[in-house]
Parts: C-alpha cells; structure tokens; sequence
C-alpha cells in the first residue's frame, strides 16, 4: 500500500502528504463499508439462525428472504428523535457511542484479511487489535455514568468488570500463539499458518488448542454476548447501559458491537485457524488466490460468528459472580499454563529442530 | 462439587445444550405465514355463520335459542305467503356458541369457517344481513391481494 502510493507520489508529481491522506481515506472508506454491510448480515444471520433454534422462521418479507430487514431497522432507527435525557452528562453522553464506535473499527486497519490485504501492515498489529479494543469500555462507562440511570450505571458497572477481566485470559490465549509465533506481526503469523491443516496454530500441540478455548470463551464475554450478557440483562436492567439511547447514537452502539463480533471472529481465524490457509496445501499469496484468500479468511470468520450465535441461543445467562470465577479461577489458570506449555513447547522444538512445534 | 468436575460439568452441560439448538436448526417451523397461508381448523370450528335463505322457513327457532339475542329476522306475509325480508346476525353480540345451529329444522344456519373478522364500523359492518346474499366480511387474504390492504373491511 505505502509503496503504491509512494509510486504515485513519483509519477504524479503530487504533495506526498495529500496522496498518503487520500490513501488513508481511501483505505479507511474500503474496509468501513464493506464491514458495515456485513455487520448487517450478521444481525440478519443471527435472527434467521435465532428463529430456526426457535420452531419460527425470523425476518423474511423485506427483500428476498427478508435480506434487506436490516436496512430498513437501519432507516427506522435513523429516522427516530434523538433523545438526550435532562440530568445526562451531554458531553459524556454524546461522546460515548462514537468512541465505542470507534474502538470496534479502528483495529480491522492491521487485520489481514488476505496475504497483503491489509490497511497497516504493523509489526505490533495484535498489540493493537487487544489495545483498541479496550478503549471501548471507556467509551460504555461513559454511556453508563453519562445516562444519569441506576441501569445504565448498574450495566455498565457489570460491563466493564466484565470487560477488564476476560481482556486478562483473552490477551494470555492471544500470548500463547505469539510464544509459538515469535512475532506480533498478524500477517507473519497467518503465513506460518499455511501449508495446510496440521500447519493452523489450533492444532500445534495441546496448548495451542486449550488456547483456542479460552480465547473463544473469552472473546464472547469480551464482546458481551448471551451467556455472558450480564450488561444488558433484560430481565434486570431494562437494556443495560444503552437504555436512554435512541435512534442514530443506539445505532452506533449496536453497530459496534456487531462489528466487534465480525472484528475478533476475523482476529480469531488469524491467530488460531490459519487466516487465508484453505487447508490443502495451496498457495494464496499472488494475483487472484489473494483475493479467493480473502473469501476463505471471510468464510472461517463466519463459522466462528454462526457459533456464537448458536450459543447465544443455546446457553442461559450466567450470574455475575460466576462470570467471575469463571474468568479468575478456570480461565486465567489456564490460559498462563498455556502460554508456559507453549514456551516449553517451543524450547523442545529448537532442541529437536523442529519446525512445526515452533511454529515456522 | 470438586474444581475440575465443575469445569467437566460445565463444558458437557454446555455440549448437551448445543445438541438440541443444533437439532431445532434441521425442524419444520410452527410459523403460519398468515395471510398466504391458512391455519388448519377442525370441521367443527365455529366461525361466522352460513346461511341458506331459500332453505329457512322463517320459524324463528334459531333467534329464540340465541342466548344472546342477536338474531333478528323480518319476514313479509304469514303462513305459507311468508317471505324473508331480513336475516341478520350482530356481531357485536354473537359469542359463537353455535345453540341457533341445533334447533333448526331445515338446517339452514351452519358455523362457518371463517375466522378473521374485522371491519370499520361497528353500526353498518358489523350487523350483518344475511338475506341479501353473502356475508359482507372480507378475508385479510382478499383484501391483500386486491391491494386494500392487509385489515380485512367489508364491501359497500
């Protein structure tokens, strides 16, 4: 990307500073919408899925199949007033949904959705997805103080305990990879994944794959989905700290959510399902394969979002204290004896000389 | 119960329930797309009435039965001269309990199977006159499909 625009810069002649803006526009505008239209598709994916759990059929009268019902809840939810309540923190209450949207969008610029198909190639692009994605519990605890409500307050309370808690094991999962991977870089890491099944970091040892567990269980408490949606717990806190919000700033934060589904789902097939590796020793690294890997990235994401939904409607809500001995006393346990048996695993591979215990 | 039997627990309660959303996915659904699709109902269903004019022979039977009173019927002539003028049934009052049904000698009232009654005015609509032919009522199918909108209303 940098050297393309560096290339234009030389050709054209123009400021380099506004070529590399535009590129970044550019950039930015390219992944957004495509990622807005297929949060959309998750929304509806997830209640047709939901009513076929259910005995009943879900959306099917706006477009085929009910396709285009989230557009028009889209439409509808624009359309509402926005409603500020009188004794809200304004500022606060304004600036929420944005940083939330914000922090559920900002990290697909270093996800490699393909062999080179990525906005920031960085050599810290995890540090960067698990960075950014905590600035949205800033941006919930705002929403929930700002409300001036014992729900929103009380939800967002849950939320950021919550939140701050399973980023522990989540971060330690992650770790255990980049001890086998021995980079940060999230493209070196789908590269070594290639080559096949064996060659996907979920199966490179036993710690690898308990890794993968934790990693799933928290990434879903993470993104405070059923059974870990005490924030939102219907029964309990009307809609937990979303509940004054109302037409497009609701949106936002139902967008961001959404989309940090499609977002870890994304990281998760790259960390641990071997990115754009189809599973047969083919490469996909030049010319049109980049883009078939790019289906195949897009493909495995979606199998980890239809299990969460699947879950979702599948498992009751859990009770707060146990959200946390599951965090605190099951997860985070095992997620440091994962990341030692996976340095140990390493250290055994470099006295055998073996490649795939390594990771390369 | 012990740490690791907790967490044993925990995952295959968690696999038992994931069988049996997995298994819903594949069944039919209960949903009745309503108005293309019909319900099924029994024979015996008591809906609106159906009512055969040249078959009564305006005995009155049926109003008299009626725990409600909601029959009314007016007739021209006496004896064998008698003609009806006005069969109607209010809608308003009727519960549907289908008592005007049994009395008849020519069995010329039956319940029908129609079901989805609706309309705008509770004086006109509502009192249906069934002397003059067929029930004025209006299926929320035919008015959807002659573009009068899904609630059924009634002809003029």
């Amino acid at each position: 990307m940098r050297a393309w625009l560096d290339g234009i810069v030389e050709t054209t002649g123009l400021a380099p500073e506004l070529v590399h803006a535009a590129g970044i526009l550019a950039a930015a505008v390219m992944i957004l919408l495509p990622i807005v239209g297929l949060a959309g598709m998750t929304v509806y994916l997830e209640r047709r899925v939901a009513g076929r759990m259910q005995a009943r059929i879900g959306p099917n009268r706006v477009g085929p199949q009910g396709l285009f019902q989230f557009i028009a809840d889209a439409l509808k939810l624009v359309g509402k007033e926005d409603v500020i309540p009188d004794p809200a923190a304004k500022v606060a209450f304004r600036l929420a949904p944005l940083i939330v949207f914000i922090g559920a969008f900002a990290p697909f610029a270093v996800i490699p959705f393909g062999y080179g198909v990525v906005a920031a190639d960085m050599n810290i692009a995890l540090f960067v997805v698990l960075g950014i994605t905590s600035v949205e519990v800033v941006g919930i605890i705002m929403a929930g103080w700002a409300s001036n409500s014992k729900w929103t307050m009380l939800g967002s309370m849950r939320e950021v305990a919550q939140m701050v808690s399973y980023e522990l094991p989540l971060g330690l999962a992650a770790l255990s990879v980049v001890v086998l991977a021995g980079t940060l870089n999230l493209t070196t890491i789908a590269e070594q994944q290639t080559g096949g099944v064996w060659n996907w970091y979920v199966f490179r040892g036993p710690f690898a794959f308990v890794a993968f567990f934790i990693f799933a269980t928290a990434t879903l408490a993470g993104l405070k989905r059923a059974p870990f949606d005490l924030p939102e717990a219907e029964s309990e806190l009307v809609s937990g700290f979303h509940t004054e919000y109302t037409g497009f700033r609701f949106a936002a934060f139902f967008l961001g959510e959404y989309t940090a589904m499609i977002l870890f789902s994304l990281f998760g097939t790259v960390l641990f399902l071997g990115g754009w590796d189809p599973g047969i020793p083919v490469a996909l690294d030049a010319g049109i394969g980049r883009w078939v890997g790019v289906l195949v990235v897009f493909t495995k994401a979606f199998v980890l979002i239809f299990i969460m939904i699947w879950l979702r409607w599948s498992l009751p809500r859990y009770r707060i204290d146990k959200v946390m001995y599951l965090c605190y006393k099951v997860l985070l346990p095992w997620s440091v004896v994962c990341v030692v048996g996976a340095a140990l695993q390493v250290l055994i591979g470099h006295s055998l000389g073996c490649g795939w215990l390594m990771g390369r | 119960m012990g740490y690791f039997r907790a967490i044993w627990n925990g995952i295959s309660t968690a696999g038992k329930g994931l069988a049996l959303t997995w298994r819903h996915l594949f069944r039919k659904t209960a949903t009745v797309q309503y108005p293309e699709e019909q319900p099924y109902f029994s024979p015996y269903e008591r809906g609106l009435h159906e009512f055969e004019p040249d078959r009564c022979i305006i005995c009155e039977l049926c109003a008299k039965a009626c725990p409600v009173d909601c029959i009314y019927i007016e007739q021209v002539g006496r004896g064998k001269n008698a003609t009806l003028t006005r069969f109607a049934i209010d809608y308003n009052k009727c519960l549907f309990c289908a008592l005007c049904t049994d009395p008849c000698p020519v069995d010329c009232i039956h319940m029908g199977q129609q079901y989805d009654l609706s309309a705008f005015d509770r004086q006109k609509d509502v009192i249906i006159d069934f002397n003059k032919g067929e029930g004025p009522w209006r299926t929320a199918l035919t008015s959807a499909e002659d573009g009068t909108g899904v609630r059924a209303h009634t002809d003029e």
